[in-house]
């Protein structure tokens, strides 16, 4: 089996969720193990746009009729959630940011 | 620790592999079913067989399945009356592939419902990753 990028997945999902959930209770910033939750966003986005490239490179060699269906589909369903999950955890973020910046002072 | 849902993709993904190289061989079976020596000499095609094996990945505690071995069955061939072939004998027999197109077909049918099987532990490991992203919106 051809290596593919391994995507951060469902694992990193539910971090995300946890996280925010703590962070929503306790109205600070949750400090899971070594890494912040800053570094994990820049983490889901580096590899979502790893996963992505990965995902267009199986493409392109699958039109030069080196990768199989298979290959392709594993690697755009790996990016594609990958892409998802960025995308989720940016909106919760953004709408995060919007709901202090709209508290009266 | 190694997301299960991402793993079970992944090991769908080798079924699918595994399945597909199936129907290749029988794709070659079928398609070399009559195919007879050159000479009288020499033997026709022989029949292709797969077995499949697992393959532990140690970094994340799974067994991949993995084609083992592509063989060959060594039954004997058959013998058909055809004194015309140049691969003829002296009495006219030809001997021909040991191929079973009704054998070969029945596999064909189990390799494409492990396929399909495969597929559908793809489309439900995603719909649950889906669900479980969906967490987060709203």
């Amino acid at each position: 089996m051809a290596p593919l990028l391994v995507g951060f997945g469902a694992q990193s999902v539910t971090r995300a969720v946890s996280s925010l959930f703590e962070a929503a209770e306790s109205g600070q910033a949750p400090s899971g193990g070594t890494s912040n939750f800053r570094d994990m966003l820049a983490d889901l986005a580096t590899s979502a746009s790893q996963s992505v490239q990965a995902a267009e490179k199986v493409s392109a060699s699958a039109l030069h009729g080196k990768a199989s269906a298979r290959e392709v589909a594993e690697t755009l369903i790996q990016a594609e959630q990958s892409l998802q999950t960025a995308l989720a955890v940016r909106d919760k973020l953004v709408a995060a940011l919007q709901e202090i910046s709209r508290m009266p002072i | 620790m190694i997301d299960p849902i991402q793993t079970s993709f992944r090991v769908a993904s080798s079924g699918l592999y595994a399945q597909s190289m199936r129907m290749r061989v029988v794709s070659e079976n079928i398609a070399n079913a009559y195919t007879s020596a050159a000479d009288a000499a020499s033997d026709p095609y022989r029949r292709k067989t797969v077995t499949f094996g697992d393959e532990l990945s140690r970094s994340e505690g799974v067994r991949y399945v993995g084609v083992r071995q592509i063989g060959v069955d060594m039954s004997p061939f058959r013998l058909t009356h055809d004194p015309g072939n140049p691969a003829a004998n002296g009495k006219g027999e030809v001997k021909m592939p040991n191929v079973d197109p009704v054998l070969e077909l029945a596999d064909l049918r189990e390799a494409n419902h492990g396929y399909q099987a495969n597929l559908q532990v793809i489309r439900q490991a995603r719909d649950l990753f889906s669900l479980t992203l969906d967490l987060l919106k709203a």
